[in-house]
């Protein structure tokens, strides 16, 4: 199973493509609004990446629900570390 | 004649080399023996937001970095009101996804569609829309005028001056941003140009900005020899010999 420092290297590289930003600037407490200024179309587009690089479907609606039931559904924006525990768990539910 | 206020070319300059081109999904079948690139990567171009360049083409990234340069002319006009401005574009639709196609080839009916959402990058369809470049550089420049385009591959540049002359004189715009970008993303294009176009020419690509001002009169920007030169700029040849040999300002 991929660990977690391998899958941050792959979802890094995937954000940090679509939202050009500097090497080293996304860390794993960014926020996808607050810090890296991504919008909505983004999504879409981190998706597509993060599965060019991991082979796996990144399905933000099916994400969006695991982070508001962890986090409260109050919540406006996510983490970079939110989207890692998503697909640390996907991962694992696939693999029982 | 109009007045224009402001100019400015994006064109290879001298350090750039002359070299044949070709396209890497069509080899041997497309080369244009003479060619130069501008020395710009899309996603390191100085825009005013980063994330953009994943839904411009390069023709489009091409066309702001021409236009953004004449933000301190435009702006006076702006101050007025956003709406003084129009916008006279000359650009071709922007590339199509070849990689994505090729990587679909030989796939079953039945795996295509997974396929397609898999290799198909979900911003591409925007950059082939050639009204999106000019939008954007509208957006970065806070221009609300209207916005005409034009992608008539050979004269797209002289129809837009045709229109910003008549707007001015007619009063619908205080000033015409006439403007246009080409770059080498469409092989089927290129082709077009070297058969029909180049002529011995150095086929170049190159951005282009004019600010006009009416001053009462019509001036007839056809009224030019555009065969007599070295390069050839693809769409918006017209509106680069008309700068370069105006001067850029």
């Amino acid at each position: 199973m991929i660990s977690e420092k391998e899958l941050f290297g792959k979802v890094e590289e995937a954000v940090r493509t679509v939202l050009n930003t500097e090497e080293g600037e996304i860390k794993k407490e960014s926020m996808f609004k607050a810090d890296l200024d991504a919008e909505s179309i983004d999504y879409l587009d981190i998706s597509y990446e993060i599965e060019q690089r991991t082979g796996m479907e990144l399905d933000f609606t099916e994400a969006l629900q695991y982070i508001t039931d962890r986090k409260g559904s109050d919540i406006t924006d996510i983490s970079v570390q939110d989207v890692l525990d998503y697909m640390m768990h996907a991962i694992k539910e696939k693999e029982k | 004649m109009s007045k224009m206020l402001w100019s400015n070319a994006l064109v290879p300059g001298s350090d750039v080399m002359e070299q044949s081109y070709s396209n890497e999904h069509y080899g041997s079948l497309l080369v244009i023996p003479k060619a130069k690139t501008l020395p710009i990567e899309e996603r390191g171009a100085p825009l005013p937001d980063r994330k953009v360049y994943r839904s411009m083409s390069r023709a489009g990234v091409l066309l702001s970095l021409a236009c953004l340069e004449g933000r301190s002319v435009m702006q006076p006009f702006l101050d007025k009101s956003p709406f003084d401005i129009g916008i006279y574009c000359a650009i071709e639709n922007g590339p199509v996804d070849l990689a994505s196609a090729k990587a679909m080839l030989d796939v079953s009916r039945e795996d295509f569609a997974d396929e397609y959402k898999r290799v198909r990058n979900p911003k591409l369809f925007l950059k082939q829309l050639p009204n999106l470049a000019p939008a954007q550089m509208a957006i970065f420049l806070g221009i609300m005028g209207p916005l005409n385009v034009y992608n008539h591959s050979s004269c797209g540049c002289l129809h837009a001056f045709d229109q910003a002359e008549i707007d001015i004189q007619e009063g619908q715009v205080k000033a015409a941003l006439v403007c246009s970008a080409f770059s080498f993303e469409d092989p089927i294009v290129l082709e077009r140009i070297r058969r029909k176009d180049l002529h011995g020419r150095v086929l170049c690509e190159a951005a282009g900005a004019v600010l006009l001002t009416g001053n009462g009169s019509f001036t007839d920007w056809s009224d030019h020899d555009f065969h007599a030169t070295e390069s050839y700029y693809g769409t918006s040849h017209q509106l680069i010999i008309q700068t370069l040999s105006r001067g850029n300002s």
